[in-house]
């Protein structure tokens, strides 16, 4: 028994170097983007899930209204690895895709470069793959395709950052794909250029947009008096990519850093909504109860308690860090 | 109302035969060419933000990893997180200076952060990058199980040898909890390596590591690949040693008449196929249930029972 196990896939060329428009007129050509650069060549990105093995990669490829030429394009895969150890011969190859001369929606008869494909699947199977599409006309594009689990086609590619002149050199070399390991989104990183530097893009594909909002730091007394009320202030921040609606929030009093549910409550309250990014600073007024014994406590919000929306995370609504108190403050009860 | 009727039903018989036809020819033109149209929607980006500025060389050779919660992107060599709305966040609190000396704690900046800065302030002695360019080709993944980021860096120089791996392992699946980090040699005084790939599943982390026998001149003189497994359990929780199996043993592959990758290295063709290692029996392959318990032993591999430099940057964890 072995685990050598191969899958045939249809025939191709060596990754050739694309064409980008020229930015000068110093009657220089453009730099190529190297496509077969070094380390590059070939390059392949891969990922198995669910027994399905997607891999998408720089390959040569000759399209019929190209004059017999090569230009790049991106080879997508899926093969079916599930009886890997246990069968023998050829692995099956369920999907074979290539995409260069025109994804779905370039203007016809125009030949494109594509190359340095970052492919990842989502827990549906649905695969997002990301690459960078070059012309002699165009400046480099970062576009995004889907292929759906189920879906015998990729969808229209979509563009995701163009004109990217790469002035100085041709190289990319790679990119980079995750899939996100909660909703059925997927993340794509690819760099592009700014004045000289390098930066990257990150574009999320597929899933849901959801808010998630932590607490992120409370300032009240250090030392408070039994049947006293006092002013604090908790800041919360909305880590997430979409809006959170108004919520409720409570504050609590512990004798330990972890907020929960059981420990006493200090103050019940609304947040209004927090757009995605922003942070909110909040002043609530809070009363120490008589009964409270004397000692060291942590006081520490908890926020939507009545669950007012979906969110990325769910657990960061209360004790939202490590570090020492959690998040949460320490006080002394006189 | 009879003969009404019969008409009506013929009528809509006939377009749902229409209709099928038009999605049978539809469906075969979609399917039978890319590069036709397609009466499919564009699937269009959810969201997207830009990186801000990095760190790291040229060209970046971004990778991406993301939590529940965050986003994590490494650059040649240095690395960035983020929320997932795109504001960048701090990789936790650094203990020791740029060189490794201790100082009184403090937070790195939400920002881009050179990889042997991070591993040096962490408190890790990290060989100086003598060339500018020894500590790269950053390479990230999260585990699901474990909820972590696990991030690798090489750093070597093949004429400074052994080649080391920095490992950093986040706390939780926030990056500002802190890190893990360890400093692993890879090889032997004759080996360099390069090119290094992560997967991590609930039980082990595999960095499979492009190696180089090197000659007295520090040229390679053999390549090959080698699997360097570490155990999960050990690195999340930040343990003083861990787990750590290679495949194959160092150098056999090298000399391994015959079966070594290279040369020669492609283009392959039916007469030139590639040429691949002899492997381990299928039973020996580290392939454990998706659980959180390390198996015990990995049979078939070379164990190493590894003395860690494991420094730590942040607070403990939970």
């Amino acid at each position: 028994m072995t685990h050598r196990r191969t899958a045939i896939l249809h025939g191709g060329f060596k990754p050739v170097n694309g064409e980008q428009k020229d930015n000068t007129a110093d009657g220089n050509p453009a730099p190529a983007i190297l496509y077969t650069n070094g380390a590059g060549a070939n390059y392949q990105n891969c990922v198995v899930r669910n027994n399905k093995l997607v891999a998408a990669a720089n390959i040569g490829q000759k399209w019929a209204n190209n004059g017999g030429l090569v230009s790049n394009a991106v080879r997508l895969i899926r093969v079916d690895v599930s009886n890997f150890f246990a069968g023998s011969g050829p692995l099956p190859v369920e999907i074979e895709r290539i995409f260069g001369k025109s994804a779905p929606d370039d203007p016809v008869d125009q030949v494109f470069h594509y190359g340095w494909p970052a492919v990842a699947t989502n827990a549906n199977g649905d695969i997002v793959v990301g690459s960078v599409r070059t012309r002699e006309t165009i400046f480099p594009e970062q576009r995004a395709s889907v292929l759906f689990a189920g879906d015998s086609a990729l969808r229209p590619s979509v563009s995701i950052r163009r004109g990217l002149d790469m002035a100085v050199d041709g190289h990319y070399h790679m990119a980079g794909a995750a899939a996100d390991p909660v909703t059925n989104a997927v993340y794509l990183a690819q760099e592009y250029p700014v004045s000289g530097n390098r930066r990257v893009h990150i574009t999320k594909m597929l899933g849901t947009n959801r808010p998630d909002v932590i607490p992120l730091s409370l300032t009240a007394p250090s030392t408070l008096a039994r049947g006293a009320t006092y002013s604090a202030s908790l800041t919360v921040m909305n880590q997430g990519d979409a809006a959170m609606p108004a919520f409720k929030a409570r504050l609590h009093l512990s004798t330990d850093d972890t907020i929960s549910a059981f420990d006493a409550s200090l103050a019940s309250f609304s947040i209004r909504s927090v757009a995605p990014g922003e942070t909110a600073v909040v002043p609530v007024s809070i009363a120490i109860p008589r009964t409270t014994a004397a000692g060291p406590y942590y006081i520490g919000a908890r926020l939507d308690i009545e669950t007012s929306a979906l969110e990325h995370s769910e657990t960061n609504n209360a004790n939202p860090f490590l570090r020492a108190g959690r998040g949460n403050i320490a006080a002394t009860v006189q | 109302m009879t003969k009404r009727l019969f008409t009506e039903l013929k009528k809509s018989v006939l377009s749902l035969i229409a209709v099928t036809l038009l999605w049978c020819l539809v469906s075969s033109v979609a399917d039978s060419t890319v590069g036709r149209a397609q009466l499919v929607a564009v699937t269009t980006p959810k969201h997207d933000f830009s990186s801000g500025a990095v760190v790291g060389g040229n060209p970046l050779d971004t990778n991406v990893a993301v939590s529940s919660t965050h986003v994590c992107i490494t650059t040649r060599a240095g690395f960035k997180c983020f929320t997932k709305y795109g504001n960048p966040v701090s990789p936790g609190t650094a203990s020791c200076d740029a060189n490794g000396f201790p100082i009184r704690p403090v937070a790195f900046a939400a920002g881009a952060l050179l990889a042997r800065e991070f591993f040096s302030r962490s408190c890790l002695f990290v060989p100086p990058d003598t060339d500018a360019g020894s500590t790269k080709d950053g390479r990230i993944v999260f585990g699901s199980a474990y909820k972590r980021f696990f991030m690798v860096f090489q750093n070597r120089i093949d004429r400074d040898r052994p080649a080391r791996l920095l490992i950093a392992v986040s706390k939780s699946e926030d990056p500002r909890d802190g890190w893990w980090t360890y400093i692993d040699e890879v090889g032997g005084n004759s080996n360099s390596l390069d090119y290094q790939f992560l997967g991590v599943n609930s039980s082990i982390l595999v960095v499979s590591n492009k190696m180089k026998l090197m000659d007295a001149n520090n040229a390679a003189i053999q390549k090959w690949t080698d699997h360097t497994i570490y155990g999960v359990a050990e690195l999340t929780q930040g343990s003083a040693s861990y787990v750590k199996k290679i495949w194959p043993a160092y150098n056999t592959a090298a000399v391994c008449n015959g079966c070594a990758e290279e040369p020669p290295f492609g283009p392959y063709s039916p007469e030139n196929p590639p040429r691949r290692r002899m492997s381990p029996p299928v039973s020996s392959w580290p392939r454990p249930a998706f659980t959180r318990v390390r198996p015990a032993t990995f049979s078939g591999f070379t164990a190493t029972a590894t003395s860690t430099r494991r420094c730590s940057v942040g607070e403990a964890a939970r």
